[in-house]
Order: structure tokens, then C-alpha cells, then sequence
């Protein structure tokens, strides 16, 4: 279980804080790696490239409280970003600006968690 | 007498020592440690005093004196296990006499229960507690025994318990301990009772119990949890408190019983429902883990498929987590949705939510959300939280139907007195058995329809059902008219009519100074203005009063008409029956006088359902006289 530590500090993620909540290293370890097959950002992209506030609004506001309840910080700030620029908005463009902190935070968080999963 | 047990006796000594306590006690036996250990009837009483195997190696480990109660073939004895040194030796000496029934009488009074008559919290303490023993140690413990109590009074809380304890003993082996350990907790000890045997008497004791009738309050049943572990050389005391943790799990649900060898599987087959309600799978999953082993987990990922499953499983689910931000039909739609459904005042919804502003959780709790828990999930509060509320809504439920129960026996009660009161004015009056029951559903009939009708009567359920039972003491005033005029064939001289017409303000005073004690009772004045009124019209020219249109009470004016209607289909000592369509014709005629249109507009439109819960044959003679 080192590894999954090593991943969440590598990105800057609370490890001891979501260990603590959710029942254990072991159970954190298998929430953390079935965020690999969690789809909100890419429906968030998808909406975001259709111009679909409401849809992209739901996909942010999803991804927030998953990162949340995983202690994904590093990730969970850029989505409250993302989802008040998005809170009752006639576009998806006052988004544009925070979006490309939140990729860049899903990237690393993507890819220290494939690193784990090997 | 030897008191050092450190002493080394010789063998003459230690035959001397034999001797001695031989005068008092007729069984006396002096073992060596190998002898205990080996010997395999080394004991009184063969393989049945096992006990007493293990006072005696204790002994020989400490050293202590050790005294206990043995029961063989029904006499209780005294054994005393006292550790010796024979030439070097370790030895136990064992000394038995019957114990005689002064003593025994003594014992038991100090330590029985005085309410219950089995054994005290006392008696736990000072024998049980630290005894070690093969056993089954049971915990039975009372559902809801306080809300009885409160309810129904000390004294029957005090009635109840006994019969409790009697069921109990019944259930359980006569040589079977049985402690009061508090108010409404019993503990059974079952010295080497085989594991299904065990099992067995607790079911039969947890029957029993619900069998239990408390004098007085036939109606109220009562139920108990049972939680059984075994001892296995165990003290009492652990089995108790293995068996109260074993209850905290059992009591979910009144009237279980759990033993540790069945707790698994009753677990799995009893486990509340919980659905969980987040379009967000990864948020499901969290969820459902943390619930898992305690509940069975239902999942929906929409609003839609949430409500299909509330409706599909009913009153099976014990409560919902839901989500507040999801596409489609958001948290707050479906709890608007729940809130129309029959379920919602049972079934417990928590809101799951970051949405965490002022605004949103007091809106969620407006619309009926019973609580409320934030992301980030922590699992201990979780659980914590749903536990929580569904052992609230549980304990809500039961109560519930305790005090409907209870409300309802009430009910019965008058009903029962005014039933036997009508029943006694209709002997008198010579009348059809049925016609105080026609006019009270008649009268229901007719108030139902007039609220549907007019909101210038707002008369809820319990006003109209008053109004109803009320209804059965209209004519009460005939108990003071003279039997030769009540009773006449034929028809009444205008002398007589007059007085006849007086029953009305009889029955009125009667009730007025009968019931002064119960002034302000909405039964009595609605008995009262039925009683004087019944007879006037809607323009002024009934009796005795003159009231006109609206003067006349609404209770008088429903009840007047029922009673003219009861009067015509009914065969009288004067006149035969008129049918059902004719009757009807004659009251809209004002045939029998003036009525309120509106009441006439419910007449009509009742009418069919007149036929139906009367049995009144739409046109042919009823009813003969009795």
C-alpha cells in the first residue's frame, strides 16, 4: 500500500485524512484506483466543447464531490473553481480560465494513480 | 480446626481432619490433586457436578476456600472445597451436606426479587457473577417497557413484569437460574445445556413473552430481545456482557432472538434496507461499502429510478440517502415527490451534499429531510448517522402503533357504554333494534357529504365521528315518558302529543345535569343539541323551541333528518314500513316537514349508498319490529 501513499503525496493529496475517513489504507487504496473508470471529466470536456452549461456544471459539481470524499485536494480545488464559474451561468466561458488548472491537476492525478495501480 | 492451608498434614492427621467435618457434613472426601484431575467420577454427584471439578482445581490454584450451591435429583446442597497439604501432597478435601429449609428460606428471600419472585440483582452479584461455568447465559430484555410504563401506568409496568418473569421461567429448565438484573433486563443461565436445546428455550421464551397477557390491558402486547452466548468455563459476568453486546445488534427489531452460533445468518436475512441515491458511481460505491455489512444496499444513479424503488419496495426500505445536485430530477424534487407519497412519514431521507451553504441544508430540511451529511464522507459518521435515524424512526413506529392501540381501546370503551345505554332506550321505546345504528350512519353519511359540499361546516374526522356516536343518544329523553303513551298502538290524543314532544328538552336536561361533571366535552354538547333540537325545522315550526334555519346547531339539523328517514323505512308500532324511493320523495316534499335544501341536496345525493349500508330494500317492506 506504500504506493498508493506515494501517489497521493506526489500530487499533493491528503492521504491520512481519506485513510482515516474511509475505513482504512486497504479501502482507500480500492475507492482511489476506481477513479480511474470515473468519467465526469470527460463529460465535462464533452459539454464544455458543446457549450452545454448545465451538463457541465453536473460533471464538475460530480468530479468536486468525488475528489473530495478521496481527498484528491490537489484536484478538488480547480473544481470548485470550475463549478462556481459554471453556478447559474449563461455560458461555459467564464469557465475557460480555471478549466486548465483542473486538467493539468487530473493529469498528474491520472497518472500517479496508473503508477499505483502497476 | 485447620485454617492454615499452608499447614503439611500427616496422613493420621488429615484422617482426623476427615472425621471431624464428618459430623457435620454427611458427604466428606479427601482427594489428592492427581486423583481430581484423573479420576473420572471424582465428584459427588458423577459427571453432573462438573462444577465441582472446577471448584476443586481452583482451590488447589489458590489455595481459597471455595462454597457453592449444587441441585442433585432436586435437594439443593452445600459444597465446601477446601485445598490441604496431605505428607507433601496437594489434596482437596470436599464436603457435602443438604442444605435444610430454614436456611434455604432465609437465603431465598434475601436474595428474591420482590416483584417478580425470581432471583435479585443481589443474588447475581455475590453467586453468579464470578462463577465459571459450561452454560448458556441469556439476556432478555424488554422492547419499549418504559413507553409501557409511562403509558399504562406503574402499577400494570409492575403487573407486566411479573407475568414476564413467570413466562420466562416457564420457558426455561427448573434448575435454570433466572436474575433480575434491572428494570425491564432479565438474565437466564443455562448450566451444560446442549447448543440447540439452548437456541430452542430462547425462541420459546421470546413467545412466551409475547404471549404474556398483563391484566388489565389485554391489548397491549409485549415482545422482548433475547441475545444467548455460551460459556465455556467462562464467568457469568462475560457471558452477560458478550450476550448485551450480541442484543445492541438484535435490537433493530423488537422480539429477536440472537444466540452467537445463529447471529451471522439472522443478521443477513433481517438487515434494513437503505438506498443510496447519487448519480456519481464513485460516490455509490464509497457509500455502499461503508454501509454494506450492516444493511442491504439498494442503488439508484437518478431521481426517476429512485422514486421506481421507494414505490416497488415500500415499507421494506428503512431509509434513503440522497443526493441533492444530479441531473435530470434533482435531490430536492424527489424529496418534494416522497413527500406525497403514503411512505415518506416512515421512510427516513438523509441529503448528501458539498452544497453545504445555510440556505441549501435548511431547504432540505423544509422539505422534510430528516438529516444531513457533507462530503467528505467519513465513513464512522456515516454509519453513525444512519443507525441513528433508523432506529429513531423504528422506535417512532412502534410507538405510534402503541398509542393507536391504546387510542383505540379508548374509543371502544365509549362506543361499548353508549351502545348499551342505546340498546336500553330501544328496549324501552319498543323501536327496530337497528335504528340508533341506521341514524349514526345515516348522520356520518350525511356530514360526509355536507363538508364536501359547503365549506361553511368545517367538521374534521373526529368532529364528524363525535357528531356520529353522539347521534345514538337523540331520543335519550324517552326514558322519562310514560310507557302507556311511549308505547301506544295507534295515534297519540294532541295532550298526549304534547307530552311526547317534551323527550326532547328531557333529554337534553338529562344530559345537561348528568354530564355537568364533563362540561366543555364536545361528545356532550353535540349529545345535547341533538337531544333538544332533533325535532325542529329548518322554518321554525318544529318543537320545542321554534328554532329557525341556521339557529338550529348543524349536529341537530343532520341528525333530524336521519331520524325522519329511519322513522318512514321502518315499521312502527302505528304505521308499516315505506320503501326506500318513497321516503326519500316524501322528505324533498316536506312531507315531514322543512329541512335545510343543502341537507336535502346530500339526501339526494347519498341516497344510493343509503340502500347499500342500510341494507334497506330499495322498495319492498322492511324491517319487522322485535
Amino acid at each position: 500500500m506504500g504506493s498508493m501513499r506515494e501517489a497521493y503525496e506526489k500530487i499533493g493529496a491528503d492521504y491520512n485524512g481519506a485513510s482515516v475517513r474511509l475505513m482504512g489504507e486497504e479501502m482507500l487504496a480500492r475507492f482511489a484506483l476506481k477513479f480511474l473508470d470515473d468519467e465526469s471529466m470527460d463529460k465535462l470536456e464533452a459539454a464544455m466543447a458543446a457549450g452545454d452549461v448545465e451538463g457541465a456544471f453536473m460533471a464538475v459539481h460530480t468530479l468536486k464531490g468525488v475528489s473530495q470524499n478521496l481527498g484528491f485536494d490537489n484536484l478538488y480545488e480547480p473544481a470548485v473553481v470550475v463549478t462556481e464559474a459554471l453556478r447559474n451561468a449563461n455560458t461555459v466561458d467564464g469557465a475557460r480560465d480555471g478549466i486548465h488548472a483542473l486538467r493539468q491537476q487530473y493529469a498528474a492525478t491520472m497518472s500517479a494513480l496508473r503508477e499505483a495501480a502497476e | 480446626m485447620l485454617n492454615n492451608h499452608e499447614a503439611n498434614l500427616t496422613d493420621e492427621e488429615a484422617a482426623a481432619e476427615v472425621a471431624r467435618v464428618a459430623k457435620i457434613y454427611p458427604v466428606v472426601r479427601l482427594m489428592s490433586a492427581d486423583q481430581v484431575k484423573s479420576e473420572r467420577n471424582c465428584l459427588l454427584a458423577g459427571d453432573r457436578c462438573p462444577c465441582l471439578r472446577q471448584s476443586s482445581l481452583e482451590a488447589l490454584a489458590t489455595s481459597d476456600e471455595i462454597s457453592e450451591r449444587l441441585l442433585n435429583d432436586g435437594v439443593e446442597y452445600r459444597a465446601r472445597v477446601r485445598s490441604l497439604t496431605v505428607e507433601g501432597e496437594p489434596h482437596v478435601l470436599l464436603m457435602v451436606r443438604p442444605i435444610d429449609e430454614q436456611e434455604v428460606a432465609e437465603e431465598d428471600l434475601v436474595y428474591t426479587d420482590v416483584l417478580t419472585s425470581v432471583r435479585n440483582r443481589r443474588y447475581y452479584e455475590e453467586k453468579l457473577r464470578s462463577a465459571r461455568m459450561n452454560a448458556g447465559v441469556a439476556m432478555i430484555d424488554l422492547d419499549d417497557f418504559r413507553v409501557f410504563n409511562d403509558t399504562c401506568g406503574r402499577h400494570a409496568g409492575d403487573l407486566a413484569l411479573g407475568a414476564v418473569a413467570a413466562a420466562i421461567r416457564g420457558g426455561i429448565r427448573s434448575t435454570d437460574e433466572l436474575v433480575r438484573l434491572g428494570c425491564d433486563k432479565f438474565v437466564a443461565v443455562m448450566p451444560n445445556i446442549p447448543s440447540d436445546d439452548f437456541a430452542r428455550r430462547l425462541r420459546h421464551v421470546s413467545d412466551a413473552v409475547h404471549a404474556t397477557i398483563v391484566p388489565g390491558h389485554e391489548h397491549v402486547s409485549l415482545t422482548a430481545c433475547v441475545g444467548g452466548v455460551r460459556i465455556n468455563g467462562e464467568t457469568v459476568d462475560e457471558g452477560v456482557n458478550r450476550a448485551v453486546q450480541l442484543l445492541s445488534h438484535a435490537k433493530a427489531k423488537p422480539g429477536t432472538v440472537v444466540t452467537d452460533s445463529d447471529a451471522i445468518e439472522i443478521f443477513q436475512s433481517e438487515k434494513p434496507s437503505v438506498l443510496i441515491v447519487d448519480d456519481s458511481e464513485m460516490n455509490r460505491i464509497i457509500l455502499n461499502e461503508m454501509l454494506k455489512d450492516e444493511y442491504r444496499v439498494l442503488e439508484a444513479d437518478n431521481g426517476r429510478t429512485a422514486l421506481d424503488l421507494v414505490d416497488r419496495y415500500g415499507d421494506e426500505l428503512s431509509l434513503v440517502l440522497l443526493d441533492i445536485i444530479m441531473p435530470g430530477m434533482n435531490g430536492f424534487e424527489v424529496l418534494g415527490e416522497l413527500s406525497r407519497r403514503t411512505v415518506a412519514d416512515s421512510l427516513p431521507v438523509i441529503m448528501i451534499s458539498s452544497e453545504d451553504s445555510d440556505d441549501v441544508v435548511l431547504r432540505a430540511y423544509e422539505l422534510g429531510a430528516s438529516d444531513y451529511i457533507n462530503r467528505p464522507f467519513n465513513a464512522r459518521v456515516v454509519r453513525r448517522r444512519v443507525s441513528n435515524t433508523i432506529r429513531l424512526y423504528a422506535k417512532q413506529r412502534r410507538l405510534t402503533s402503541l398509542l393507536s392501540q391504546q387510542y383505540n381501546e379508548r374509543v371502544k370503551n365509549s362506543r361499548m357504554l353508549i351502545d348499551i345505554m342505546a340498546g336500553v332506550m330501544e328496549l324501552r321505546n319498543g323501536e327496530s333494534g337497528l335504528h340508533v345504528t341506521h341514524i349514526e350512519k345515516l348522520t356520518e353519511l350525511l356530514l360526509g357529504c355536507l363538508v364536501h359540499r359547503s365549506d361553511k361546516f368545517p367538521l374534521d374526522n373526529e368532529q364528524r365521528s363525535t357528531i356520529a356516536m353522539a347521534s345514538a343518544l337523540h331520543d335519550i329523553g324517552k326514558m322519562s315518558i310514560d310507557d302507556a303513551i311511549l308505547n301506544k298502538p295507534g295515534r297519540l290524543t294532541s295532550e298526549e302529543f304534547e307530552i311526547m314532544k317534551t323527550h326532547t328538552t328531557l333529554g337534553a336536561d338529562m344530559l345537561f345535569e348528568l354530564g355537568h361533571q364533563h362540561a366543555g366535552n364536545s361528545l356532550l354538547e353535540y349529545a345535547y343539541q341533538i337531544a333538544r333540537w332533533h325535532h325542529e325545522r329548518w322554518d321554525g315550526k318544529g318543537y320545542p323551541d321554534g328554532l329557525k334555519g341556521d339557529e338550529i346547531p348543524i349536529a341537530a339539523q343532520v341528525v333530524s333528518v336521519a331520524d325522519v328517514y329511519d322513522a318512514l323505512t321502518s315499521v312502527r308500532v302505528y304505521k308499516d314500513a315505506i320503501p326506500h324511493q318513497e321516503a326519500i320523495q316524501m322528505i324533498l316534499d316536506g312531507k315531514c316537514g322543512e329541512f335545510n335544501p343543502l341537507l336535502l341536496d346530500c339526501l339526494l345525493e347519498v341516497q344510493d349508498r343509503i340502500v347499500e349500508t342500510l341494507a334497506r330494500p330499495a322498495d319492498v317492506v322492511a324491517f319487522p319490529t322485535i
